[in-house]
C-alpha cells in the first residue's frame, strides 16, 4: 500500500529515520560543546582518568565507556555510561 | 522631503553569522514590503567591501556616494540616499566597495542610525556575515535584531552563536527567520523542520520563507519578490513586515502546494522527487 501512504502523506519520510534526525542530533551535540566549551580532547582526558580511578575498584570494560554531554530540560549534563564486568565472566 | 520632523523610527539589524543564508534578500524584501505598506524605510548595506544590497534592488547604476563617504563627511547624508525606482518611500545607503569593515566604527554607526531614525519609520541594516567588526558595527545602533538561518546544521549553529552575542550586547532576544525551507524535504524527513530549529535556538519566530524559484528570478532582474503578489516567498516577506508592524499574522501552512492531487501524481510515479 505504498502508494496509499504516499497519497496521504504518511510513511516514507517519517517512518524511516530521515537525515533530518541525524542533522538534529549532530546539531544538539555540537551546540553543547559550543556552550560548555569542552572539546573532544578534554572529554577524552576525562574519560581516561575516570577509567583509571574506576579500575582500582571495579572490573570495568574500558573500551566501552561512553562519555557525552547531553542537553536536557534541567541544563547540560555530563553523562557517563560505564559497563561493569560481572565476576567470573571475563569477556575479552 | 519633510524637513526635520523626528519620526523616531526603529533600527532593525538583519544578521545570521553564516554567509549565504539570505540576509541581503531578506533585508531588501522586508524593506520593500514595509515601504509598500506606506512606511518610510531606509536600507543600510553594512557589508563594507562586499556591496550587494544595491544589486538585489536593481539600484547598482545609481550609486554616487556610499556609507563610508557619509561617516567620513565627504557628503551629506541625503546625498548618499538612493531612492528606489518603484517605491518612493524606500531608500538605500550603499556599502563602500573599495574599503573594508575597519573603515567604520561602532560609534559612527550609532551616530548614523541616530540621524536616520529621525527621518525614517524603519532603518533596516544588512549585516555582513561573521561575528567580528562588521557584525559589531551592524548591531551598534540597533533596537532589535532579526536572525536569518537555513534549516541546516552549520547555519543553525552559527545562528546560535549570534543569538548569544546579541544577548551579550544587551539587546532584546532576536527574532528568527527560517529561510529556504523545502516543505517536500521536510515531509520526507530529510530537512530540519521549523519546529526543530525553534526547539534548538529557543527564540521567537517572525518568519518562514519557503525555497522558491521566484526569488531567483526576481533577484536576477533586481526586483524585490515581496512586490510579486503571486509569489509564496513574497507573501512570506510581506507577512514578516506585517508582524514587525505588530499584526498577528498566522504562519502560512508549508504543505500548501503539496495537495492531494500532487501527492497522487507522485504516488503514481509522475513528477516530484521520490
Amino acid at each position: 500500500m505504498g502508494w496509499l501512504d504516499a497519497l496521504f502523506g504518511r510513511g516514507s519520510g517519517r517512518v524511516s529515520r530521515g537525515s533530518a534526525q541525524v542533522a538534529k542530533q549532530r546539531l544538539v551535540e555540537v551546540l553543547v560543546y559550543d556552550h560548555v566549551k569542552v572539546t573532544p580532547d578534554v572529554l577524552e582526558a576525562i574519560r581516561s582518568e575516570m577509567c583509571q580511578i574506576l579500575s582500582k575498584h571495579l572490573d570495568i570494560d574500558a573500551d566501552r565507556i561512553e562519555i557525552s554531554i547531553v542537553r536536557s530540560d534541567g541544563g547540560d549534563r555530563l553523562v557517563a555510561n560505564v559497563p561493569v564486568r560481572r565476576a567470573g565472566t571475563g569477556r575479552r | 522631503m519633510e524637513e526635520q520632523q523626528d519620526r523616531n523610527g526603529r533600527v532593525i539589524t538583519i544578521t545570521s553569522g553564516k554567509g549565504g543564508v539570505g540576509k541581503t534578500t531578506t533585508t531588501a524584501n522586508v524593506g520593500a514590503a514595509l515601504a509598500a505598506r506606506g512606511k518610510s524605510v531606509v536600507l543600510v548595506d553594512a557589508d563594507i567591501g562586499l556591496r550587494n544590497l544595491d544589486i538585489v534592488l536593481g539600484l547598482e547604476n545609481r550609486i554616487v556616494y556610499d556609507i563610508v563617504d557619509v561617516v567620513e563627511g565627504r557628503c551629506r547624508l541625503r546625498q548618499a540616499l538612493i531612492r528606489d525606482k518603484r517605491l518612493a518611500n524606500l531608500a538605500l545607503i550603499p556599502a563602500a566597495q573599495t574599503r573594508d569593515k575597519e573603515a567604520v566604527s561602532p560609534d559612527q554607526m550609532q551616530e548614523l542610525c541616530r540621524e536616520l531614525r529621525q527621518q525614517f519609520d524603519f532603518v533596516l541594516i544588512d549585516s555582513p556575515a561573521g561575528i567580528e567588526r562588521g557584525f559589531r558595527n551592524a548591531i551598534a545602533g540597533a533596537d532589535e535584531v532579526l536572525v536569518v538561518t537555513n534549516p541546516e546544521v552549520s547555519a543553525v549553529r552559527d545562528a546560535d552563536r549570534i543569538v548569544g552575542l546579541v544577548e551579550a550586547a544587551e539587546l532584546p532576544p532576536p527574532r528568527l527567520i527560517v529561510n529556504r525551507i523545502d516543505p517536500e524535504l521536510v515531509r520526507r524527513g530529510d530537512m530540519l523542520s521549523v519546529e526543530d530549529v525553534l526547539e534548538i535556538l529557543a527564540i521567537p519566530l517572525i518568519g518562514v520563507v519557503p525555497a522558491d524559484e521566484s526569488i531567483v528570478t526576481a533577484t536576477n532582474r533586481g526586483e524585490p519578490v515581496a512586490l510579486d503578489p503571486s509569489s509564496r516567498a513574497g507573501q512570506a516577506f510581506r507577512d514578516i513586515a506585517a508582524r514587525l508592524l505588530g499584526e498577528d499574522v498566522p504562519f502560512q501552512p508549508l504543505e500548501a502546494p503539496d495537495g492531494v492531487w500532487r501527492r497522487m501524481l507522485r504516488a503514481l510515479g509522475f513528477g516530484g522527487r521520490t
